[in-house]
């Protein structure tokens, strides 16, 4: 009975619909691939300024936030203790700055939409024509 | 105060917000206290008693000049009792100047007060909630060389190369430290009447981290020249000292946990001090594996084994009694328990206890205090609850 419990539980878990992620860029953005070392150089805020000169706005969510994990892991290869720790550092030794965190991924499209130079993460369902999806690939 | 000049330049940076636009300035900070007790020696104070020295307040901004110029600096008071000088001091205070921003390199030159970027936690040992323990391993994170480790005035590179492997963090420096009188004391002796300088400090490194992996590894190379120049009634001599570090590093961090060691070889090179003539040059080793475990996501519990020896041919000081020393002055090693607490958004509390073997990383550093510090075991604990913003 306990092994047939354990197995349901296992089905459900199975078939619980995990949210797909996209990487998000504002529409002025002309970059259209990015490599997983080339997404960390800009999360980290070492990376500030796009290809054509345009300075790079990061947005993300809370660091507990179940995307914002799911980001760091799946994109940059990270936990999202070490993200902090990066930004962390980087703000309290006077050489870097902290990327704006938003509330929610509403906030986070919106705010996609309106400021040149964007990029953040939106779930699949959450896109629209406005914003750019940017592809990235293990170089 | 280091740099008055310097001090009220920071001070009209807090105040610009008034007339520069808010995206281009950020201001942040934090306030610590905290209680501490080292029995049986001089580290906390010379009473042993239980001390409210535990007291870190910083303020630091950070000014965007343009697109590739920044001023940044900190501003920071502290006390720490025995530990360092107690005060204010100008922590950093350096042009930011971008060289290359590509996607596969970036390369920014410093100029100023830089902060030191080669060891692990050199960059934020004065930020409490950004170092791992309220007292870091003494092995490589001396107490009484926080001023002359933590930032240097002068020029200083960094740079991160990303390729299709990995990650290389690169750093180099050049630059020297002021050394106050109340370091001196510290650093040397109480009793010290001359002036001690920092010549220069020599500094480079390199991190890797592969794609994927969780595991960075680091070199850095340390030269520094410093000088003392006796007073016309001094108890010691003109001196040349010269102070030349080879570490190792590495981490490697899991979801819930993470490790981290820093192994390093110093060589202490003395011309005079105690007497005209005088040389002595040895080499020291040491280092550190410290261990984090993640309790929940809220509390995390710390390990940290620390071992020193102020020469690798007499590494328990057994020939230190010939010249009145206990030899337990000649080594430290230590095992210490830590808790963090975040118990709210920008709140932490941490607390932690360390039982040590040795006094070779109590000061000062080259007239031994034998009267306070007179047992091989002695044990440290302190508690500190820190907000920032």
């Amino acid at each position: 009975m306990t092994l047939l419990r354990a197995l349901y539980c296992l089905l459900l878990l199975l078939s619980w619909p995990v949210k797909a992620l996209e990487v998000v860029a504002h529409s002025s953005v002309s970059e259209e691939q990015l490599s997983t070392s080339q997404l960390r150089a800009i999360f980290t805020m070492r990376q500030t300024r796009w290809s054509d000169g345009q300075p790079i706005q990061v947005f993300v969510l809370n660091s507990a936030d179940e995307q914002h994990i799911r980001f760091s892991r799946n994109y940059l290869k990270m936990f999202p203790y070490q993200l902090d720790a990066i930004w962390d550092r980087q703000r309290f030794s006077g050489i870097g700055s902290f990327p704006t965190q938003v509330q929610s991924e509403e906030e986070m499209l919106l705010l996609l939409k309106q400021t040149p130079g964007a990029i953040g993460y939106l779930a699949t369902d959450k896109g629209s024509p406005a914003v750019r999806v940017v592809v990235v690939h293990e170089k | 105060m280091k740099n008055s000049r310097q001090f009220y330049l920071l001070i009209s940076l807090c105040l610009l917000p008034l007339s520069i636009q808010a995206e281009s300035l950020s201001v942040h900070g934090f306030l610590a206290q905290g209680l501490a007790q080292a029995k049986k020696s001089n580290a906390v104070n010379n009473s042993g008693d239980l001390s409210a020295a535990l007291t870190e307040v910083g303020i630091n901004a950070n000014w965007k000049v343009s697109s590739r110029l920044k001023l940044s600096g900190q501003l920071v008071y502290l006390n720490g009792g025995n530990r360092y000088p107690e005060g204010g001091r100008l922590d950093y205070l350096f042009l930011d100047i971008s060289l290359l921003d590509d996607f596969d390199h970036q390369l920014n030159l410093y100029l100023g007060r830089y902060k030191n970027q080669h060891w692990l936690y050199s960059s934020t040992r004065d930020v409490p909630f950004t170092r791992p323990s309220i007292m870091l391993p003494q092995s490589i994170y001396y107490d009484a060389f926080r001023d002359i480790a933590v930032a240097s005035d002068g020029v200083a590179i960094k740079g991160y190369l990303q390729g299709s492997s990995g990650e290389l963090e690169y750093n180099w420096s050049l630059g020297a430290t002021n050394i106050t009188k109340a370091q001196s004391q510290i650093l040397l002796s109480p009793v010290v009447q001359g002036e001690a300088k920092q010549k220069f400090v020599h500094q480079a490194s390199l991190f890797w981290q592969s794609l994927g992996s969780q595991a960075t590894y680091g070199i850095s190379l340390l030269d520094s020249d410093f000088s003392y120049g006796a007073a016309d009634f001094d108890f010691f001599f003109d001196a040349d000292l010269t102070v030349q570090r080879f570490m190792l590093t590495w981490r490697y961090q899991a979801e819930k946990w993470e490790l981290a060691a820093e192994l390093m070889q110093e060589r202490l090179s003395i011309k005079g001090f105690y007497q005209p003539g005088f040389r002595r040059d040895q080499k020291g080793q040491g280092g550190y594996l410290l261990g984090r475990y993640q309790l929940s996501t809220k509390l995390s519990a710390l390990i940290t084994l620390d071992y020193l020896t102020q020469n690798k041919n007499d590494k328990r000081g057994s020939s230190l009694p010939e010249i009145g020393i206990p030899a337990y002055f000649g080594y430290q090693q230590s095992i210490m328990f830590g808790l963090s607490y975040a118990f709210a958004k920008n709140w932490q509390w941490q607390v932690e206890h360390h039982w040590v073997d040795g006094t070779g990383r109590l000061s000062p550093s080259l007239i031994p205090d034998l009267a306070l510090n007179n047992q091989r075991y002695w044990q440290v604990w302190a508690l500190q609850l820190t907000y920032r913003f």
